[in-house]
């Protein structure tokens, strides 16, 4: 396992996204991601697991700040979006709901700015994290941020073509699943596929879900992560099961399974999609 | 870090009571076990009519009392899995594909993950009484999660496998909002008083019970936002603080309505202790029929 100090690597999705981080605001911190062509939905906003992307990245920061030496595993996350975001800039403001024993529950905003630290305009997405708390360890993981305010960017390329193109996701498995193969480029500093990728990757199997059962531009607006087990070998496997339509929506549950050990199920994620096509 | 652990249950208290905690009874949930293969974790089927009296107007059974069916049967699941030790439930996600439901409900728990300190289980929630094309496509589908504690002075004893029949009906079965007793309370707030018999195993308000509050808040918040018919399609609850004293109070804030959905996030206080932050949610309620 590498030392957090190293990464991510310097060819890495998080990287590629350009994000940018803030912490050492005690309880809180922040983050930003341009908003890029290449991680537009289909209703032109950014797709929600790059959002999720985002989130992960400070949410993890921050709990491991919160809870230094201890470490942390993300349990869950979810989001909603409010309205299609387009930036220039997206804006995640992270703040500790809740610390416990074994768990650490962590608010989400989300808002447009024009730039990292500009004023932020009305919400454009809400969510929740929650983080496992555990022991701590003396295995060269450099310890959490501290309370010094630093803020740092993932330096890197940026992304010439659509993200999920970008890591990988590809259609064409039995029965509509799609695939995702294990490469260093997404995987966290446990070597396992980052969760941020699995949510985006949960999203996509949900869309495609959407698509083929006729929802136009169809576009995921909450999404629900539960993390099981990391995704370490690949390549991983998403399959949606529709849910009984009849909300106005396109709800399902997507289940992430390791591909390379077995069908491991590693993620579930449930989602919510909607037509993104203009009115 | 401050205990989130609900505290000791009052000595020699029965536990999880064989014949189905109140909430259980008044939505006449039945549960039976699943044989497993030896090594497995234990799998539940239950089943629970939708009564007229719990019947939203959307045309389902009401999204409150469903997130209390599983709560209480996925909490159940995860508790069997752990033994002896018990479990409290810490967060429950809930999705509904649809309000077109006939009825009965089929719920299918089963264990996705069991750790040391927490287990995960998932519900299925399928609609006995479908037709259609697709009549086996999940009504909802939903996660819980629960933290594994020291069930201290609790008597844990179930008959194996677990065999508990849909309660029958009880003549003029008290409205939903009574048996949870909810009731406004100023500034769009929603409160409902700690009856004795929403108390659970633990001594602390039934998860059920603070989840039927959220849907109450979540669906007057959406109402007096929107006016017109709204339900609660997808609520992400958190459990952050056991409610010990009451009232719980609800307060709800609409942070937006978009085409598909309107979005409030509910936060749940308990007065009677210093307003300690309870449970906090977000949910997406979509139009529906008035």
């Amino acid at each position: 396992m590498s030392s957090l100090a190293d990464y991510p690597p310097a060819r890495h999705v998080l990287r590629d996204l350009a994000l940018e981080v803030e912490f050492g605001d005690g309880d809180a911190a922040r983050g930003w991601m341009p908003a890029t062509a290449a991680l537009a939905a289909p209703d032109g906003g950014v797709r929600i697991g790059a959002l999720a992307t985002l989130v992960d990245v400070i949410g993890g920061g921050l709990a491991m700040s919160a809870v230094a030496p201890g470490r942390v595993a993300t349990a869950d996350l979810s989001l909603r979006r409010l309205r299609p975001p387009t930036g220039p800039v997206i804006e995640a403001r992270l703040a500790i709901l809740r610390r416990g024993r074994s768990t650490l529950v962590v608010d989400v905003w989300l808002a447009e700015v024009a730039e990292p630290g500009a004023p932020a305009g009305e919400p454009i997405g809400c969510g929740t994290l929650t983080f496992a708390v555990l022991a701590g360890s003396d295995d060269g993981f450099a310890p959490g941020p501290g309370r010094r305010r630093t803020r740092s960017a993932f330096a890197g390329g940026a992304l010439d073509r659509p993200v999920l193109d970008a890591v990988g996701v590809t259609a064409g498995a039995p029965g509509g699943a799609l695939t995702l193969p294990v490469e260093d480029a997404v995987r966290n500093s446990l070597g396992a596929v980052q969760g941020g990728i699995l949510a985006l990757f949960g999203e996509a199997a949900a869309a495609a879900a959407a698509a083929a059962d006729g929802v136009r531009a169809a576009t995921v607006v909450d999404l629900h992560v539960t993390y099981l087990a990391l995704g370490r070998v690949g390549p991983l496997v998403a399959r949606a099961t529709p849910l009984a339509a009849g909300t106005g929506r396109a709800v399902s549950r997507v289940d992430i399974v390791d591909g390379g050990a077995a069908d491991r199920l590693t993620t579930v994620v449930h989602a919510s999609a909607a037509s993104g096509a203009a009115r | 870090m401050s205990d989130r652990r609900p505290g000791p249950p009052p000595q020699g208290h029965p536990g999880p009571p064989p014949q189905g905690h109140l909430v259980g009874r008044y939505l006449r949930l039945g549960r039976h076990e699943v044989p497993t293969p030896e090594g497995e974790p234990p799998r539940l089927v239950g089943r629970a009519p939708i009564d007229d009296h719990l019947r939203h107007p959307a045309g389902g059974l009401r999204t409150g009392a469903l997130l209390a069916l599983v709560d209480t049967l996925g909490g159940f699941v995860a508790g069997l899995s752990i033994l002896p030790r018990w479990v409290v439930t810490t967060n429950l996600l809930l999705e509904v594909g649809t309000f077109e439901q006939a009825g009965p409900l089929r719920l299918d728990a089963r264990v996705l993950r069991r750790g040391r300190h927490a287990v995960v289980a998932a519900i299925d929630v399928t609609d006995e009484g479908r037709t259609g094309p697709t009549p086996a496509a999940p009504v909802a589908s939903a996660v819980i999660t629960c933290t594994v504690l020291d069930p201290g002075a609790m008597v844990l004893e179930f008959e194996r496998p677990v065999a508990l029949e849909v309660p029958p009906p009880v003549e003029d079965p008290p409205p939903f909002e009574e048996f949870f007793p909810v009731a406004p309370a100023g500034d769009g707030a929603t409160r409902l008083r700690f009856a004795d018999h929403l108390r659970n195993p633990w001594g602390i308000l039934h998860g059920g019970a603070m989840a039927a509050l959220v849907d109450v808040a979540a669906e007057r918040a959406a109402v007096a936002r929107a006016p017109g018919g709204w339900a609660c399609a997808d609520v992400g609850l958190h459990f952050l603080q056991p409610v010990r004293e009451g009232p719980a109070e609800a307060r709800p804030t609409v942070l937006g309505v978009r085409p598909d959905a309107a979005v409030v996030r509910v936060d749940v206080y308990d007065v009677g202790a210093a307003d300690r932050h309870a449970g906090h949610a977000t949910v997406s309620l979509v139009p529906t029929p008035t």
